[in-house]
C-alpha cells in the first residue's frame, strides 16, 4: 500500500512518455544506457538503483493494484495517471522528507553501511576486551576494509571515543524515530542487530518502508560525511578511493577503444559485438562523463536541430522527435544529444544547490 | 605415554579443551599414523577436531570437502574466532579477486574448506597440486554414497582428486552412515580404509511422536508445548512459507518471547543476523527449514520440534542432532498428521527430472546446446549421468539408461520415506528403532527414553532457561551500550 504510493509518485514523472517498467528499471538501477538516460531526462536520478533487489513480480503487483484502485490507466504502452492520482501525489506522504541520491550513492551505499556495521561491532567487542567474535558480515571486501581502518586509526584508544562522536553526529541528523530504527540494525557486544523484517515488525511497518528509510538515511549520512570530511576522519575512510568510474565493464572497454581513435564500426568489429551495442556504450559514456566529446558523432548543426525539436515538442519520446527531423538524423544521434542535454540540465541543477 | 599427553597439550593450546571426548583421540591417532580412516561419531560429538587438530600439527595444507557453503563459512568463522587464522573457504561465493589471492598464497594456509564443485575447477586443482597437501578430509561423507540421503554427484569424483593430490591420508567422517553407506564410501574412494565405527545414538535426547488430527490441532499443540517450555527451541518445516506463517503466529501468541524464521530464500545478511541472535540466546524460537541445520553448533538447544516430517531417517538424525550438544537433557518431538507424507513424496519427485525434461535435456545436449531453466538438482543429476554414460552412442539407449537410473533413485528415495513412516507408526521403543539400521543396540537414555517407554510430552515441563527480552529502543542508550559507556 505505502510502497505503491511511492511508485505512483515516480510514475508521474514519466507520464505520457514511457511505460511503467522504466520506473522499475530506474529503481533497480539497470545498467543500460536507456535507463541512465531516462533517469537524467526525467530527473529521477535520486531514485536510480535504490532498490537493486526489487523483483518484477512485486513491482507488477503494485502496478496492478494502482490500476485496480483507479489511479493508473491500463493503457497498454505508455503511462497515464488519473485525476485522483495527481491529487494524491500532491499530498504529503511518508517519503516526502526522505532524501535519496541514488545516482551518486546507490553503488556505494550498501558496502558503506555494511562496513560501518562491522566497524561498530568490532569496536564494541574490542573495547570490552573480546578479541574473538563472530563478524556480522562474511563479505571479504567489507572485512578487509574494516580491518584496515581499525589498524590505521588507533580507534580503540580512549574507548573508541572518536568513532562514538562521529556516530553521535550522524544519528542526530535524522529524527528520533528514524534514529531508533537505524540503531536497531547495528550489532554490538550488547545485542545482535535486527533484520529488516524484524525491525519492521517492531515498528509495525511494511519491510519495504523500513528498508527505504534505512537507505535514505545512509544516503544522507554519506552526503554529510563527504561534505564535512574533516569532521569524520574515520567514516570518511570508507568513502575514499571511489574514483573507479561507474561505467559498466563493457562500456569501459569501448571507452578505451574510442580514446585510441577507433570508430564505432571498428570497435564493433574488433569486439565482435553489434553496432547498436557499441552505440549504447557511447550513449552511456556521454551520459556519465560530461567531458566526453560527442562532436565526432553529432555535428554542431545536427545537435542544434535536435535540440530545437525537443524544445518544440516538450516530449522526450524518441520516435516523435525523429519524425520532426531530416531522414538522415539517426536515433543514435538523438540519444547522444539528449544525453548531453540531460546532463547539462542536471549540472545546472546541482550547481544551484537544489539537487533534490 | 609422552606422545599422548602431548596431543592433550595441543588440544588445550589450540582449542582450550582439557581432554578428548570419546572417540576423538583414536581417530586423530589413526590419521596421524597415516592410515586412511573412515569414522563415525554421533552428532555434536566433536568430529571437526579430529581433522582440525592433525591439520594444525602437520606441515602442509589440509583440504576439507564440505557439502554446504553455509557450513564452510561457519566453520571458518568459528576457527578464526578461536584465534586460528590460517583457514579459508573456497566456494562460489568468494569473489574473483579474493579467490586469486587465496590461491596464490595457498601454502600459507593450514586448512582449506572446499566445495566438491570447486575441486572440479582446473585452476583450483592446479594450485592444489603444487602445494603439499597433508590430509584430505571428507566431512559429511555419506554424500558420497548413492544410498546416502544427500547424494551429490561431484562427491562421486573425489577419488580422482585424491589421486591428483598425490594420495594424502584420507579421513572420511559422518554421523549418519549405515554399514551399506560405509562400504559405498570406501568403494567410491577406491582405497583401503580403517573403519573406526562408533555408535551414533544420543542418550541425552528423548524422542517422542505427537499425533495430531488437523492443521489447527497441530498449531495448538505447538503453542501448548511452547507455553509449558520456555527454552531454546528449533521448529523444523519443509515449507518456507509455512515457517514464516507459524513464526508470525507464535510471536503473536508469545509477545514476551522472540520468535524468528530462517530459510534459504532469505538474504544472506539477514540469515547471518538471525543465526547470531539465536546463538546469543536473543531468540527463543527459530522456525526454520533444513537450510538451518547441518553443522549448527549451539550448546543449549533443549527442544526440537518437527512440524513436518523429514523425508528420511538420516535427515531426522542430523536435525535432532542440533539438540543438547552441551550433553544436557533435551527433547525431540515430531508432529504427525495423517497425510503429512504426501509432502516428502512430492518433494522427491520434484528433485528428479520427469520424462519430458529428461528427453529434452538429452537431445539439447547431444545437439551441443546449453540447457537452462531446470532446477539445480535436476541439472546436476542429468549432467553427471550423461558424463557417466558417455559411452552410449544411441540417443534412444541413452534416454532409457538415464530413465532407469532416475527410477532407481526415485525408488530408493521412496523407500527412505517409507522407512521414516514405519518409524512413525512403530509401536515399540522409538530410540531403538531410530538407530536400528545404523548399529546394533543403543545405550540407555540418560533421563527419559521415548514416548513408548517412559515419556509423555503433554506433561513435560522444562525449567525456564530464558529470560524475557527487552531490546533497547532508544538510539542514544543503545549507542552508549555499544561503546560500553554509562
Ligand atoms: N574435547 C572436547 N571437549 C569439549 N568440547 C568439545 C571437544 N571436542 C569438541 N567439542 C565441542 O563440541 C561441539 C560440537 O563439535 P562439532 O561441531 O565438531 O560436532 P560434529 O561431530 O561435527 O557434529 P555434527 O555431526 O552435528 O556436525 C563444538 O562446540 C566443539 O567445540
Ligand atoms: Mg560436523
Ligand atoms: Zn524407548
Amino acid at each position: 500500500m505505502l510502497f505503491e504510493r511511492l511508485i505512483l509518485y515516480l510514475l508521474s514523472y514519466i507520464e505520457n512518455q514511457r511505460t511503467t517498467s522504466s520506473i522499475y528499471h530506474i529503481l533497480k538501477g539497470k545498467k543500460s544506457a536507456q535507463t541512465i538516460q531516462d533517469s537524467l531526462l526525467f530527473k529521477l536520478g535520486p531514485y536510480l538503483g535504490i532498490l537493486p533487489k526489487l523483483s518484477k513480480e512485486e513491482f507488477d503487483y503494485c502496478i496492478d493494484r494502482l490500476i485496480s484502485k483507479g489511479l493508473l490507466l491500463n493503457s497498454g504502452e505508455l503511462t497515464y495517471l488519473t485525476e485522483e492520482a495527481h491529487k494524491l501525489n500532491k499530498e504529503e506522504q511518508w517519503f516526502t522528507n526522505l532524501y535519496f541520491n541514488g545516482e551518486e550513492y546507490s553503488q556505494i551505499a550498501l558496502p558503506f553501511y555494511r562496513k560501518l556495521q562491522l566497524l561498530l561491532q568490532s569496536t564494541s567487542h574490542l573495547i570490552k576486551g573480546h578479541h574473538h567474535f563472530l563478524p556480522v558480515s562474511d563479505n571479504d571486501e567489507v572485512q578487509r576494509d574494516v580491518k584496515n581502518v581499525l589498524k590505521e586509526s588507533g580507534l580503540l584508544s580512549n574507548n573508541g571515543e572518536a568513532l562514538y562522536q562521529e556516530l553521535h553526529q550522524l544519528f542526530q541528523l535524522v529524527d528520533e524515530k528514524r534514529a531508533n530504527l537505524m540503531m536497531m540494525s547495528f550489532t554490538g557486544a550488547d545485542q545482535v542487530g535486527l533484520s529488516i523484517s524484524q525491525i519492521a515488525s517492531e515498528f509495525n511497518q511494511p519491510d519495504r518502508i523500513v528498508q527505504l528509510h534505512i537507505i535514505s538515511t545512509v544516503h544522507l549520512w554519506i552526503e554529510f560525511i563527504l561534505n564535512n570530511d574533516q569532521n569524520f576522519p574515520i567514516c570518511y575512510k570508507f568513502l575514499m578511493n571511489r574514483n573507479e568510474t561507474s561505467l559498466t565493464h563493457s562500456a569501459q572497454v569501448t571507452f578505451e577503444k574510442v580514446n585510441q581513435g577507433y570508430t564505432v564500426e571498428q570497435i564493433a568489429y574488433i569486439r565482435n559485438l553489434k553496432r547498436s551495442t557499441i552505440e549504447d556504450h557511447i550513449v552511456e559514456i556521454a551520459t556519465k562523463d560530461q567531458a566526453f566529446k560527442i562532436d565526432e558523432y553529432v555535428s554542431g548543426h545536427v545537435f542544434s536541430l535536435i535540440e530545437k525539436a525537443t524544445n518544440h515538442l516538450t516530449t522526450k519520446r524518441l520516435k516523435l522527435i525523429k519524425e520532426q527531423l531530416p531522414e538522415d538524423v539517426t536515433y543514435f544521434q538523438i540519444r547522444l544529444t539528449l544525453a548531453r542535454l540531460g546532463a547539462e540540465h542536471h549540472k545546472q541543477e546541482v550547481q544551484d544547490g537544489q539537487s533534490f | 605415554m609422552a606422545n599422548h599427553s602431548k596431543l592433550e597439550e595441543q588440544l588445550r593450546t589450540y582449542f582450550n579443551h582439557s581432554q578428548f571426548r570419546e572417540g576423538q583421540k583414536e581417530i586423530i591417532q589413526s590419521v596421524l599414523d597415516g592410515r586412511h580412516t573412515l569414522a563415525t561419531l554421533p552428532t555434536g560429538s566433536g568430529k571437526s577436531i579430529t581433522y582440525q587438530l592433525p591439520a594444525l600439527i602437520a606441515e602442509g595444507v589440509t583440504v576439507v570437502v564440505s557439502p554446504l557453503i553455509s557450513l564452510m563459512v561457519d566453520q571458518v568463522k568459528i576457527l578464526k574466532s578461536k584465534g586460528i587464522k590460517k583457514v579459508a573457504a573456497i566456494n562460489s561465493l568468494v569473489d574473483e579477486k579474493a579467490k586469486q589471492k587465496l590461491l596464490n598464497n595457498l601454502n600459507k594456509y593450514k586448512l582449506i574448506y572446499c566445495s566438491p564443485e570447486m575441486l572440479q575447477q582446473e585452476r583450483v586443482m592446479k594450485r592444489l597440486r603444487q602445494v603439499n597437501v597433508s590430509y584430505f578430509v571428507v566431512d559429511e561423507a555419506h554424500c558420497i554414497s548413492q544410498w546416502g540421503h544427500e547424494f551429490r554427484t561431484d562427491y562421486m569424483k573425489l577419488h580422482t582428486i585424491f589421486k591428483q593430490l598425490k594420495e594424502p591420508t584420507v579421513l572420511a567422517l559422518s554421523a549418519t552412515a549405515t554399514p551399506q553407506v560405509q562400504d559405498d564410501i570406501i568403494k567410491h574412494l577406491q582405497i583401503k580404509m580403517d573403519k573406526i565405527i562408533h555408535p551414533v545414538d544420543r542418550p541425552n535426547i528423548t524422542f517422542s511422536l505427537k499425533k495430531v488430527e488437523g492443521q489447527q490441532h497441530k498449531e495448538d499443540s505447538l503453542k501448548d508445548l511452547l507455553h509449558n517450555n520456555h527454552v531454546p527451541t528449533m521448529v523444523y518445516f519443509s515449507s518456507r512459507q509455512v515457517s514464516e506463517e507459524v513464526a508470525r503466529k507464535l510471536q503473536k501468541q508469545f509477545p514476551k518471547r522472540k520468535v524468528a524464521y530462517y530459510h534459504g530464500g532469505m538474504d544472506q545478511d539477514d540469515r547471518l543476523l538471525i543465526q547470531q541472535q539465536f546463538m546469543y540466546d536473543q531468540l527463543d524460537v527459530i522456525c526454520c527449514t533444513s537450510a538451518f541445520g547441518m553443522g549448527v553448533d549451539k550448546a543449549n538447544i533443549r527442544l526440537i520440534v518437527h512440524y513436518h516430517m523429514p523425508s528420511n531417517l538420516e535427515s531426522y538424525i542430523q536435525e535432532v542432532g542440533r539438540a543438547g550438544r552441551d550433553g544436557e537433557h533435551s527433547v525431540a518431538t515430531l508432529f504427525y498428521q495423517p497425510g503429512d507424507e504426501t509432502i516428502p513424496f512430492q518433494l522427491i519427485s520434484q528433485e528428479l527430472p520427469d520424462d519430458d525434461e529428461l528427453e529434452w535435456f538429452i537431445s539439447e545436449r547431444l545437439n551441443g546446446n546449453e540447457v537452462e531453466g531446470l532446477s539445480e538438482t535436476k541439472e546436476r543429476f542429468l549432467k553427471y549421468q550423461l558424463e557417466l554414460n558417455s559411452s552410449i552412442q544411441n540417443h534412444h539407449d541413452m534416454i532409457n539408461a538415464l530413465k532407469r537410473v532416475r527410477d532407481d533413485r526415485l525408488q530408493a528415495k521412496r523407500e527412505s520415506i517409507l522407512k521414516m513412516l514405519n518409524w512413525l507408526h512403530y509401536s515399540g521403543c522409538r530410540r531403538e528403532a531410530l538407530y536400528h539400521s545404523f548399529q546394533d543396540g543403543v545405550k540407555n537414555a540418560t533421563t527419559y527414553c521415548c514416548d513408548h517407554c517412559d515419556f509423555n510430552l503433554d506433561n513435560w515441563v522444562f525449567q525456564n532457561q530464558m529470560s524475557d527480552h527487552k531490546i533497547t529502543f532508544y538510539w542514544e542508550n543503545r549507542l552508549n551500550a555499544i561503546f560500553n559507556r554509562r
